[in-house]
């Protein structure tokens, strides 16, 4: 009888080995197996890298460019306070700037400490990416935060600080990489970082390297069906109408766009392009008294580099109306190539910057634009009347490219999320940068225009570029005066 | 049973050794159920005289009349009575009613104790309904029939489309983190209680969180129950372990009915009638709603010996909803069966089976954009949708509201959104007896459940909604979304019981294991570009979706616990109890072991005591506790993971969560001390109880810190919230006469509720929109599930000065709530009305400041900042929309008529009329309970309602029922 019992305990016994309840298994991928049991990892990482570039992009230009005088919002429910502009720390769109900053910075060292060591495969190329894109991580760190930690809860960087460890780190992906694109890429990246410093002696040497070697590259941010381009879904894709471009700039909106199906054709972004060479270099010669020298440059922009970039033809039928732009009021934008705008109450009116939105086609740049001329820049008689030109420009030709917040001396500060659980977060980091010369015009005034119906004239409230001249010694803006 | 069965001879026989003997013959049943009660005491006054009743509850006895002529009637657990046989005129067919008596200190429960155990020894307290009063209202959906049954608990249903969440809750929510839905067991196996939006599934609104989604809990089977059982959290609880914080709800089943067969045929006919008191525009309900038809058909047998016993129940339910075009039509077929037998002398066996299939229609709701039914009328987004109208639609000529009548009688119409749900329950007992002293109790079972849910969006509904002007109409843009959500749990439970007596001491030792799992399956596909008339994707060359797409997740999780609790009295009126259970869980981190989850109890029976012989109090009870229970994190969510993607052709690969290797269970630790009192014959009983819960551990998906480089929130246990109140029931036997009876009873409880310490972490919300409009969020010192908004400053002519962000703008939770009902009985005729309240909570109308934005209505902002500034500081007073949202609702009213048809095969008929949702009464011009599920955070994440916005209430339900017993 006993072994009778024996026999069924140990059958059960057995039993059991055919059914565990108990037995788990996650059916994703732990960060253990990833790094230890996955081949190649380092690939599909800096080609994650990029793709997070892309989502990173997608916040820093739409909420840019709605920071700036640039574009006027419509949604009902995004951000309706940056067009004042007014920024709090507890803003979610400041959380979500960040966040995306971060991410960028924190997958590219990550790829340095964990994927790398951990893929035999990786190439210097790949490892070059990886410092490429740390470095681009802290160089829109500085642009757009007026401090932000570089590791997880840590110390509080200056943008100064921000600015510096991305030379570093463009100089590590050149050593890398010193034949391939790449290395161009971390030039343009480092010429920002050293104008942004106001280093103008290193802003030189990189700008005429790049005017020399390589004066109409731009290192393009791609997007596709499942990484769409917010700025074109925005521009063009909804069918709401979401954002509105100040009219003197309307002629160069929308650069994103599609013509039979959006989810074909999500339009790149442009990260780096030759232009800002000139744009920095002609800053910088202005700054030395050297008139002439920058009407060179400035005049071999346009022949150059700008006179080769691309335009697109295509239907376009949104109505421009002003949605809830109180001050504007509703119906209001200008739609027609009837209409002429004036920069501001006194200057003469400029025809051309306002396209016909219906029943005709429009032709919109899609790389670079301006409407400045040879003729325009010629006929600048100082070094100041140049510099608000310059400034125009980069404003035209940066149009959708979430520069012009940067130019404007706009600043995030750090957000709620990081306030409230980074211990060396205190009151000071939580204000945001916004020029007293940009507060002082009022609420939506960036925004601002009066639309003359019966003269088909639109006058707009201020001309922000003559402004930023006016102030050209505010620490906050025109690095090298 | 030797004894009995000796006794009962020895009563029956001494009747033949005297003279003149009469006899009688009746039958005991119970009066609040109608079921025939066997075992009873029949006994002549003063005398040894008596009897038992059989399975039947019937009785034959000899008396004599001379000694005396007044017969006792006694059982446990209710109220003994006394009849005078002289004042009876029938004495072969005497009907005796026991009332149960209401504090019902040897009502036997099983909740929360491993096995059968009687309430005079517990510290805790055991709600329990029984099936008789389950079936007072013909609906289908537990969360409903449990309304206002349940004294402690708010079952809030917050939509009134079929099959949708509800919000359920005791007391106050202890986890910031988890669904405050009980867990729920189904005769000992753990079924899904899943109450929020699931990971994958079908979206009638913008959002998963913002609208209209399918749960759970309404597909539970609810026929054949014989009562269900509720306990709170805390020490009562303790031994369901890591999950039970939040209280467990127990249905048990039927296995067997009186000796012999019976059966029944029930049949329910009524209208569905739109609750359409909160809407703003009358004319919303002529635009959306319809009365429908509702019939349901029931049947059943029970029956058995002393060795076997079975019962089964099955029902089909049809109603039409209250949406027109039959777009809230939902169809139900239950079958419930359940058996008992006596396999060999020391061990027995208990089954139970049962099946669901369900299917219903739901439309549009919440907040989905372009044309959503309640948004279009309710929040006069009609302005700009379709061809676009006049928003105030009380301003309409009766022209233009029948154009309107025709646009939304179409967008209705050609919307397309079926679920179906095929659910399949079985629970298995074997129980030993290997030594007279000990049982021993295996349980296995599964709870099966598989949701189906289609959405088609064709081109036609498109073209309509948008107004598409001839030659523009689109072809392209249809689509077709598929979820199938495979669920499966599975419960094995092995449980000891060990009594040992000692004199005036008594030890009841309960032991045992359990292991449940559960696996999760959704699976999503999406095809675009359908054909009109398709409703499949199709495959290969025939593809009636040009493009399709796939998603898929797996959630698995498994917990296996063992626990241990002993129970001693002394006098059988001392009682302490103590017990523990240890639990191991796949969602815990890899640094977490076992999770030790204690409890300890007393239970003082003063009224026991000789000396305490008193008129006034027929009972009075102490008793304390302080015991502790959990709730689980997410499966998986303590590992780190890698995501993966595509871009440009190539593989991505990502950062996905953070990870916790040392998450844990959330701990909830309870104090309770109460008393229940019964007085003059539990004629009147009362029962108070404090409670002090306080969370430690508590489980916040915090957001993580932007620096960190993470999207996805961490969970970690870092929280403490803290709930404290009174709870308080009383029941007022008003009259108490053999063939009368009037009964009110009535709860009350507060609520207060506070997180303590959010760990550091940021506010965070669990419902709502983005930050800039409203959300309900947790936040340290505060509420759970508060309104915060803006809040703006008016000067003395009501221009906005002022905008202050994130502020409170009220709490959600009610700081008291409770309900009272009311039970007559006259000859056969009964009546009853339930009804709930609450007070103390606030609520947002999204649907108000859409009025307000889109000008339909001013919604009380002054003339003068509309002048000022138009609409465009809409968003900038939110305060504004906020309503206090007191209410007193009452759920039921219902009479029926009980009688003996005397036909030879029918033995019992009972006819009735009930109303559902009668009547509401609220604080707010909004339905209170309408809300937006929320729980965004993740599935079954917590919630507390509070927005209201495109939300239909439930229906009002007008039947008729006849119920007949063969």
């Amino acid at each position: 009888m006993k072994k009778v019992y024996i026999l069924t305990v140990i059958s059960l016994l057995i039993g059991c080995e055919l059914f565990d309840p108990t037995d788990v298994d996650n059916p994703n991928v732990s960060e253990d197996k990833f790094l230890s049991d996955i081949p190649k990892i380092s690939t599909s990482w800096v080609n994650g890298l990029e793709r997070q570039l892309a989502l990173t992009l997608n916040q820093t230009v739409v909420l840019g460019e709605i920071l700036s005088d640039n574009y006027f919002n419509n949604r009902t429910l995004s951000s309706k306070v940056f067009d004042i502009p007014e920024i709090t720390f507890q803003d979610v769109d400041v959380l979500s700037m960040q966040s995306a900053i971060h991410r960028l910075r924190f997958m590219a060292q990550y790829g340095l400490e964990q994927v790398a060591p951990n893929d035999e495969s990786t190439s210097d190329l790949q490892l070059a990416q990886m410092h490429f894109y740390l470095g681009l991580a802290y160089l829109m760190g500085g642009e757009y935060f007026t401090n932000l930690p570089i590791t997880d809860g840590g110390e509080m960087k200056s943008p100064a600080e921000l600015f510096q460890l991305s030379i570093d780190e463009f100089n590590n992906t050149t050593q890398l990489a010193s034949t391939s694109d790449l290395a161009w890429d971390a030039r343009l990246g480092q010429l920002r970082a050293y104008y942004r410093l106001g280093d103008a002696q290193n802003s030189l040497n990189l700008a005429d390297e790049v005017i020399a070697g390589n004066p109409d590259y731009v290192r393009f941010v791609s997007y596709e069906e499942n990484t769409r381009n917010d700025m074109q879904f925005f521009l063009f894709d909804s069918e709401a109408n979401e954002l509105a471009p100040l009219p003197r700039l309307d002629f160069l909106d929308p650069k994103y766009y599609f013509i039979d199906q959006a989810e074909n054709e999500q339009k790149p972004i442009a990260l780096l392009k030759g232009e800002e060479a000139y744009l920095i270099k002609a800053e910088i010669e202005l700054a030395g008294n050297g008139l002439a020298q920058a009407k060179t440059t400035l005049t071999g922009l346009l022949n150059d580099v700008i006179a080769r970039r691309p335009a697109a033809t295509f239907t376009d039928p949104d109505n421009r109306n002003g949605g809830t732009n109180v001050s504007v009021g509703i119906d209001n934008y200008p739609l027609s190539d009837s209409y002429a705008i004036k920069f501001e109450d006194n200057s003469d009116p400029v025809n051309g910057l306002v396209l016909n939105r219906e029943g005709s086609q429009v032709t919109v740049p899609t790389v670079s634009g301006t409407h400045i001329t040879a003729a325009d820049i010629t006929a600048a008689t100082n070094a100041d009347e140049l510099l608000e030109l310059v400034y125009l420009m980069r404003q035209e030709i940066f149009m959708a490219e979430g520069r012009r917040v940067v130019d404007l001396g706009i600043k995030l500060p750090v957000a709620q999320n990081e306030f409230d659980g980074n211990g060396l977060v205190d009151d000071t980091h939580i204000e945001p940068q916004v020029p007293d010369f940009i507060t002082s015009l009022g609420a939506y005034a960036l925004d601002d225009f009066e639309n003359d119906e019966d003269n088909q004239v639109v006058t707009i409230n201020v001309n922000l570029n003559r402004i930023l001249v006016a102030n050209k010694s505010s620490e906050l803006v025109l690095p090298f005066h | 049973m030797k004894r009995t069965f000796y006794l009962t001879f020895f009563l029956i026989s001494i009747p033949y050794l005297g003279l003149a003997q009469q006899l009688i013959k009746g039958k005991v049943v119970a009066q609040s159920t109608n079921e025939p009660l066997p075992g009873v005491n029949i006994v002549v006054k003063e005398t040894s005289t008596g009897t038992v009743s059989d399975r039947n509850g019937e009785f034959k006895l000899e008396i004599d009349p001379a000694v005396n002529s007044i017969i006792v009637i006694s059982f446990v657990g209710f109220n003994a009575k006394t009849i005078d046989l002289n004042e009876v005129d029938n004495l072969l067919n005497l009907n005796i009613y026991l009332q149960e008596k209401m504090i019902g200190l040897d009502e036997v429960v099983i909740s929360g104790q491993g096995d059968n155990i009687s309430k005079r020894r517990l510290s805790t307290e055991v709600a329990s309904v029984d099936g008789q009063s389950l079936r007072e209202i013909p609906s289908i959906r537990l969360d409903q029939l449990l309304q206002s049954k349940l004294p402690n608990v708010q079952l809030k249903l917050a939509s009134g489309q079929p099959g949708t969440a509800s919000i359920i809750r005791s007391r106050g929510p202890v986890s910031a983190f988890v669904n405050s839905a009980p867990i729920i067991y189904i005769d000992g196996i753990r079924l899904d209680n899943t109450n929020t939006p699931i990971a994958l599934g079908l979206v009638t609104s913008g959002n998963a969180h913002q609208g209209a989604t399918t749960s759970a809990i309404p597909d539970i089977p609810v026929e054949n129950i014989e009562r269900v059982e509720f306990i709170n959290g805390g020490a009562a609880a303790t031994l369901f372990g890591s999950d039970a914080a939040n209280g467990v709800l127990q249905i048990i089943t039927k296995k067997g009915g009186a000796e012999g067969s019976q059966l029944f045929f029930e049949t329910q006919m009524g209208v569905e009638t739109p609750t359409n008191d909160f809407l703003h525009f009358d004319r919303t309900g002529d635009l959306l709603y319809q009365n429908g038809f509702v019939q349901k058909y029931g049947f059943g047998a029970n029956g058995g010996n002393t060795d076997f016993g079975y019962s089964f129940s099955g029902s089909i339910f049809q109603s039409d909803g209250v949406r027109i075009h039959d777009q809230n039509q939902n169809r139900r077929y239950d079958l419930m069966t359940g058996i008992s037998a006596k396999v060999k002398e020391g061990i027995e066996y208990e089954g139970s089976f049962g099946y669901v299939n369900n299917k219903f229609n739901r439309v549009r709701n919440g907040n989905a954009g372009g044309y959503t039914g309640l948004w279009f009328t309710e929040g006069a987004a009609s302005l700009f949708t379709g061809p676009g109208f006049n928003n105030n639609l009380d301003e309409l000529t009766g022209e233009e509201f029948e154009e309107m009548k025709a646009y939304v009688s179409d967008a209705e119409r050609l919307q397309n959104f079926e679920t179906t749900i095929n659910r399949v329950f079985t629970s298995q007992t074997l129980r030993f007896f290997p030594l007279p002293s000990l049982s021993i109790k295996a349980t296995a079972g599964i709870d099966l459940r598989r949701q189906d849910e289609t959405g088609i969006v064709t081109n036609e509904y498109l073209n309509h909604t948008r107004a598409a002007s001839p030659g523009e109409e689109t072809t392209s843009e249809g689509s077709i979304s598929t979820f199938t959500r495979n669920f499966i749990s599975l419960t094995l439970e092995l449980t000891g019981r060990h009594r040992f007596d000692m004199q005036d001491f008594s030890f009841i030792t309960t032991f045992g294991g359990q292991i449940f799992r559960t696996d999760d399956e959704q699976i999503a596909s999406l095809g675009t570009n359908l054909v009109d008339g398709a409703f499949v994707i199709g495959t290969g060359n025939n593809l009636n979706a040009a493009n399709s797409q796939s998603q898929q997740v797996y959630f698995e999780l498994a917990n296996y616990g063992a626990y241990l609790v002993e129970n001693i009295g002394f006098k059988d009126k001392y009682f302490l109890e103590f017990g523990f259970r240890v639990d191991g869980n796949s969602a815990f981190g890899d640094q977490v072991g076992g999770q030790f989850f204690p409890k300890a109890g007393f239970a003082y029976l003063l009224s026991e005591e000789p000396f305490f012989e008193n008129q006034l109090f027929s009972t009075l009870k102490f008793r304390g506790n302080i015991g502790y229970a959990g709730n689980l994190p997410s499966p998986f969510g303590w590992e780190k993971t890698i995501a993966f993607g595509t871009y440009g052709g190539d593989q991505t690969a990502t950062l996905d969560q953070p990870g916790n290797p040392d998450l844990g269970a959330e701990r909830t630790r309870t104090i309770e001390v109460g008393t229940d009192i019964g007085l003059w014959n539990d004629r009147v009983t009362l029962s108070a109880v404090y409670y002090d819960a306080l969370t430690t551990d508590a489980i916040f998906a915090v957001p993580p810190l932007p620096s960190s480089g993470f999207n996805t929130p961490i969970e970690a246990n870092i929280g403490e919230i803290k709930n404290h109140g009174f709870e308080f029931r009383t029941n007022l036997q008003l009259i108490q006469l053999p063939d009368a009876s009037l009964s009110f009873s009535a709860a009350y409880n507060t609520l207060n509720n506070e997180v303590q310490d959010a760990g550091g972490s940021a506010p965070f919300p669990i419902n709502g929109f983005s930050q800039r409009t409203t959300q309900t969020v947790v936040q340290q010192g505060e509420p759970i599930g508060f309104l915060r908004g803006n809040r703006g400053t008016f000067n003395a002519e009501g221009v906005l000065v002022e905008t202050t962000p994130q502020q409170n703008l009220g709490q959600t939770l009610p700081k008291a709530f409770g309900s009272f009902g009311i039970n007559a009985y006259f000859k056969g005729f009964s009546f009853f009305s339930r009804a709930e309240f609450q007070t103390g909570a606030y609520a947002h109308s999204f649907e108000r400041q859409f009025r307000f934005f889109y000008g339909a209505d001013e919604e009380g902002i002054s003339s003068a900042e509309i002048e000022e500034n138009a609409r465009s500081n809409w968003l900038n007073f939110t305060d504004q929309f906020v309503e206090k949202t007191d209410f007193l609702k009452f759920r039921s009213i219902g009479m029926a008529y009980d009688f003996n048809p005397k036909m030879s095969k029918i033995k019992h008929v009972t006819v009735g009329f009930t109303v559902t949702n009668p009547l509401n009464f609220a604080s707010s011009s909004f339905d209170p309970e309408a809300t937006q599920i929320g729980g965004r955070q993740r599935q079954q994440g917590a919630t507390t309602g509070g927005i209201n916005y495109g939300v239909q209430s439930a229906p009002r339900q007008w039947m008729g029922n006849v119920r007949i017993r063969f």
